[in-house]
């Protein structure tokens, strides 16, 4: 289980410079990209924390989040790109 | 410690490191293009990597059923990391937003 400790502070680590880029990322393209790697990045974070602590269920939670983070970028980009999202 | 043990001790490492690049050039590349070259071949590499690790860690503890869901969140990744980046990368093209003042080729003007 230390493997897994190890590699979850690091991944949580790797958040600090995407959230200095989510602040001050001069386009909007810039905030949604670093919101989808928090989301991906968040994903990893949620399966190593279902296996530390030995509950299964919350690798459904992980499929949720990449699933919404993915929708969400989608959504935004249509919308930057017409107009209107529907 | 035996072999699988280091086996997933390398996914790990590989998968961080990958991880890492990626954050490394969305926090320093020059551009929204840039940018987006690298954040999304690395994540899908780096988040395979340490997906496939957990993955033998739970066949490791004999958990059969957790092991297939993490191949499948690592090819649910698989396909929806790079559609996500193809069009937020269209969809700031077709805004607007600036290529960066080294670029050497456009190919795709007027669009």
């Amino acid at each position: 289980m230390t493997l897994e400790l190890v590699l979850l502070v690091t991944l949580a680590f790797l958040l600090i410079p995407l959230l200095i880029r989510l602040m001050r990322g001069p386009t909007v393209g810039d905030r949604v990209l670093a919101l989808e790697v928090i989301g991906g990045i968040g994903t990893l974070m949620i399966a190593t924390i279902s296996l530390t602590s030995q509950r299964t269920v919350y690798l459904d939670l992980g499929v949720l989040l990449a699933l919404f983070s993915f929708l969400g970028t989608l959504v935004i980009a249509r919308y930057l790109e017409r107009g209107l999202i529907s | 410690m035996t072999v699988l043990d280091l086996v997933i001790g390398v996914l790990y490492l590989a998968g961080a490191f990958f991880n890492l690049s990626a954050v490394v050039g969305i926090l320093r590349l020059p551009d929204l293009y840039c940018r987006l070259h690298s954040s999304s071949k690395n994540t899908t590499l780096g988040s395979l990597l340490i997906l496939f690790g957990l993955a033998l860690r739970e066949m490791q503890l004999g958990e059969g059923a957790a092991a297939v869901k993490l191949v499948a969140i690592a090819v649910l990744l698989l396909i929806v990391n790079p559609i996500g980046s193809h069009a937020l990368a269209r969809a700031s093209y077709k805004y607007g937003v600036p290529l960066w003042q080294g670029s050497v080729v456009d190919q795709m003007p007027g669009a």
